[in-house]
């Protein structure tokens, strides 16, 4: 029964998928607002006609556009929105290449060329160096870095009955964590130890008899101040059987004024 | 011009730079009437007007965008991103809120949506508008999210899911018969809302939870009712449809 079940979903997820003749997002932009070259009107109504997958894609994306904070969804809103302007006042958008793993030049990188590609006049510069003095000192007398809750879990207490203790990293770090730490399970053989982005990509993984393991070089460039990384561990028995596993926990190297990007 | 400006759209556009004790470097402004919209109406970039002393609440969006792609890599093209940006904050917020159900995985999320906005500004061509092509940018980092921290949603309701009927084959004709097949019965079969549902829940694998606030369904049970009763209309179609394609073997009339 099991397998019919999965036999068909899968054969849904299939039949459901974009084809070749799925309207790309711009197209069902477009086609939305009315700005699609006539050419461009009568196939992209037809295909929209008969195709569930264009049109539920038609659908998300006027949620999106017309996205509106509901009733139970304004306190929330509010603080993420309120959370990007703090970060984004912090750390901006730009973050280095080894936080990412994308083309796009660092802050520092980009600050270092604008300097020595223009010729800034004394009196410009004596004014940049002014104000920079002034905002940190500001900064050093006001601004307070919130803590970062390390399990996700907005402070509430999670009990699992059968679970890795994570001991290191958590929370808000003055310095880049060196190994990863946690508390040894009875009957693990090994544990398997997992570095992931926020959206849970896997940046590296390491397997570790022991119950911590050392970041290696490629894994510690991927931790940069400001920026939140998650790490889990599975305890394993000898068949390579997962016998309890960690909550994913959080941390990110607070940002201070020296180490802004 | 400053002479040896080695900014390329100071030369290009030709305004006078001068240093004003109360404002800074600034550029003289062309006249209002000659001013570029920074798009036209078939959202094609145009040449932008750079004037780093505006007031940016008088920007439009697009004239935001056409802006900082062209100032993109200075600190004057990162606060222009930055108002454009913090222009869809609670948009983005709302989607990922909606997406994860985590105010602080939501956070982090748009956080990296909006990174990689920044860093692909260059690419945007205009074809768009901005929201769409940032939707496109938020659907991609939040469905990424859902699918490395979710198994795979639970079977709902009583009613099996159908099997669809000659999808045994490997052929890739057989495949597309199978997949026309679906879009067939799912049309033929269910409401608008149901179809959607379907389509996030069995071809994106959304837990219903998730489909139940990206979509804002205010019904009680939300998308599990949809479910429950999309599957039901699809086995009786299923068995319509096989009625008559077995009158159609027998030589009769559909």
């Amino acid at each position: 029964m099991t397998s019919d079940r999965d036999k068909a979903r899968q054969q849904w997820k299939v039949a459901l998928a974009a084809t070749e003749d799925c309207l790309t997002v711009e197209e069902l932009g477009r086609h939305a607002d009315g700005s699609l070259p006539d050419a461009a009107k009568g196939r992209t109504s037809s295909h929209l006609a008969g195709c569930v997958r264009c049109q539920t894609e038609l659908a998300m994306l006027k949620q999106f556009e017309l996205a509106t904070p509901r009733s139970e969804e304004l306190t929330a809103v509010s603080w993420i929105a309120a959370e990007l302007k703090r970060r984004s006042d912090k750390i901006g958008y730009a973050v280095p290449e080894s936080a990412s793993s994308r083309s796009m030049p660092s802050r520092v990188s980009r600050l270092r060329k604008n300097f020595a590609s223009r010729p800034l006049s004394s009196a410009a510069l004596s004014l940049a160096v002014m104000l920079v003095a002034i905002a940190a000192g500001f900064y050093l007398t006001t601004a307070k870095e919130p803590v970062l809750v390390s399990d996700g879990s907005n402070g509430q207490t999670l009990l699992r009955s059968q679970g890795v203790v994570a001991l290191a990293p958590k929370g808000d770090l003055a310095e880049s964590p060196t190994e990863l730490r946690w508390q040894p399970v009875p009957g693990a053989d090994h544990y398997s130890v997992k570095l992931m982005e926020v959206d849970r990509v896997e940046l590296w993984q390491g397997l570790s008899k022991e119950p911590k393991v050392m970041l290696p070089p490629e894994a510690r460039e991927k931790i940069v101040p400001g920026k939140t990384l998650l790490w889990q561990v599975t305890a394993l028995d000898v068949n390579g059987q997962a016998v309890a596993t960690s909550q994913v926990e959080r941390f990110r190297i607070a940002i201070t004024p020296g180490t802004n990007h | 011009m400053i002479a040896g400006c080695p900014d390329r759209l100071c030369q290009r556009i030709g305004n006078s730079p001068r240093w004003d004790w109360n404002r800074g470097l600034t550029l003289e402004q062309p006249p209002r009437e000659s001013r570029p919209t920074g798009f036209s109406r078939d959202h094609r970039l145009e040449r932008p007007y750079i004037c780093p002393e505006m007031d940016l609440d008088q920007l439009s969006v697009e004239e935001l965008v056409a802006q900082a792609r062209a100032l993109a890599g200075s600190q004057e093209g990162d606060r222009l991103a930055n108002e454009l940006f913090r222009r869809h904050y609670s948009q983005v917020a709302c989607w990922c809120l909606r997406s994860t159900g985590d105010r602080e995985l939501a956070a982090d999320l748009a956080q990296e949506i909006f990174v990689r906005a920044h860093q692909h500004l260059k690419s945007f061509q205009g074809q768009s508008k901005f929201s769409t092509w940032l939707y496109s940018i938020a659907r991609n980092q939040c469905m990424n999210a859902i699918k490395a921290r979710s198994i795979r949603p639970a079977e709902t309701g009583d009613e099996e899911l159908v099997e669809l009927p000659g999808d045994d084959g490997l052929l890739a004709a057989e495949r597309e018969s199978s997949g026309r097949l679906a879009h067939q019965l799912l049309d033929e079969a269910l409401d608008e809302t149901e179809k959607k549902v379907f389509t996030l829940h069995y071809g994106d694998e959304l837990t219903l939870a998730t489909i139940t606030r990206l979509l804002g369904l205010r019904n009680q049970s939300g998308a599990k009712a949809y479910i429950v009763s999309a599957k039901r209309k699809l086995n009786r179609c299923l068995q319509r449809w096989k009625a008559r394609q077995q009158t159609l073997m027998e030589g009769g009339e559909p």
